[in-house]
């Protein structure tokens, strides 16, 4: 229960913090592993994105506690709420929740002195700081009015608009073309024989002020001669890559810190560090992952191999294989595709930080492993 | 297929949590994931990173490679 609790603090976190989603996740999370879980149908209710689920976790709060006041409230606010009168009902939820959260926080609510029930209940568990929950249901209630979110059609229309504009001057710019500016506006406009004049007039003196400002030579982007090497790409863990027809990828998050206890037969120089993969091959023929190629990199500038005896090792105290992990480091590969665990162990500095995992022959791809090795 | 949803995106949640050195949230949410979610064995697998000795870790990474087989057989 004390997981579960740190878990709801988690979700009113991600709430506070506006990331809805997170908190929605967490909450059913909950609801799933206790469904009589009241305090987690009761913020699911606060972070639901629509009125079917509000209600039915609004319901499932009422079913463990029939007399929860802040269930009810918002069950009729709910049944009650329709586009015209929603706001003002939902603004009486709201009061009620403040209120009720007045007492869940042990503050003087107003009008005071609440069903015992109900204050007894709540201030048994002072989950968040006070109006946290009420602001989830503010903000709810704002989205009761079911009006459109974001910029509108218009916006939108307008902000291409430039954005197009900006993409033809520029282009124009780099063809050097004479008079390009008024040329365009004329075509994709279709102005006035006056109104194109006094378009290219503009354009012109544009120009000329550009070229006065700047050699047109600068416009022209400088290449150096020397090739700048492609910054590295850090994946999504979920990610998988393939490399002469072995496939590979990481299991999030996959790190398993100091386990030197029963591997001190030979001690790391710094500490050994477990990443599991998945690996498969597709090659059409059987063969082993290399021992070079997975490669861990820090922000230090080091790279590390695989240590292939200890990460045997591993597997033989664990069980053997399919116990532990389905193969171990330097295992042939059956050429079916089929993904297979292995466990890969590296002896990594005290002091690495950033470690980043990636495959043979592509420095450029990679997955983030650990922020350090603590 | 939303469970699944869901649980990728519990996932990250966990993964970032570690990443930011709370473990002990991220082991805890991942418990329960393990209560609810027991056939995924990316959420077994992420606890064996998070074990407390050797014989927690080889627990966790039986029941991740155990869910992965079962995730593997035809349905």
């Amino acid at each position: 229960m004390a997981d579960a609790k740190e878990i709801l603090q988690l979700g009113i976190e991600a709430a506070r913090d506006g990331n809805r989603e997170e908190a929605r996740n967490l909450f059913a999370l909950l609801t799933k592993q206790d469904p009589t879980n009241i305090q987690a149908w009761l913020w699911l209710a606060g972070v639901s994105d629509n009125a079917s689920q509000r209600r039915n976790a609004l319901e499932r709060a009422l079913q463990i506690d029939p007399q929860n006041e802040m269930a009810l409230r918002g069950l009729r606010a709910l049944s009650g709420n329709t586009r015209s009168g929603g706001t003002e009902r939902n603004r009486s939820f709201i009061a009620a929740a403040r209120e009720r959260t007045g007492a869940l926080f042990g503050r003087q609510a107003t009008p005071p002195a609440k069903p015992s029930r109900v204050s007894r209940q709540v201030t048994e568990v002072p989950l968040a700081p006070e109006d946290e929950l009420t602001d989830a249901l503010d903000t709810f209630d704002e989205e009761y009015d079911d009006e459109p979110r974001g910029p509108s059609p218009l916006m939108w229309g307008v902000l291409g608009a430039i954005a197009l504009l900006l993409i033809v001057f520029l282009a124009t710019q780099f063809l050097g073309g004479s008079n390009s500016i008024g040329n365009f506006v004329a075509s994709s406009t279709g102005l006035s024989d006056k109104s194109v004049s006094d378009a290219t007039a503009v354009a012109a003196t544009i120009e000329s002020i550009a070229a006065t400002a700047s050699p047109r030579a600068t416009m022209t982007p400088a290449i150096p001669n020397t090739p700048t090497p492609m910054p590295a790409m850090l994946l999504d863990l979920t990610a998988t890559l393939t490399s002469n027809g072995l496939g590979y990828g990481v299991r999030d998050p996959l790190v398993a810190g100091d386990r030197t206890e029963k591997l001190s037969d030979v001690p790391a120089t710094g500490r050994y560090f477990v990443v599991v993969v998945l690996v498969s091959n597709s090659s059409g023929a059987n063969k082993a992952i290399p021992a070079d190629f997975f490669v861990l990199k820090d922000d230090q500038g080091r790279n590390y191999t695989v240590n292939v005896e200890r990460s045997n090792k591993l597997v033989d105290i664990g069980g053997g294989r399919g116990v532990v992990t389905d193969v171990a480091a330097g295992d042939e590969l059956p050429s079916d595709s089929t993904p297979r665990s292995m466990a890969l162990i590296f002896d990594v500095k005290a002091d690495a930080s950033n470690l980043r995992l990636y495959g043979s022959g592509n420095p450029t791809q990679g997955w983030q492993i650990a922020a350090s090795v603590q | 297929m939303t469970a699944n949803v869901e649980c990728q995106a519990l996932l990250r949640t966990a993964n970032r949590l570690f990443r930011f050195d709370d473990h002990h949230r991220a082991r805890a949410l991942l418990e329960i994931m393990s209560d609810v979610y027991p056939d995924e064995p990316q959420v077994w697998a992420a606890l064996a990173t998070m074990a407390n000795d050797d014989t927690e870790m080889t627990t966790f990474l039986a029941r991740a490679s155990y869910a992965n087989r079962l995730s593997a057989l035809p349905t």
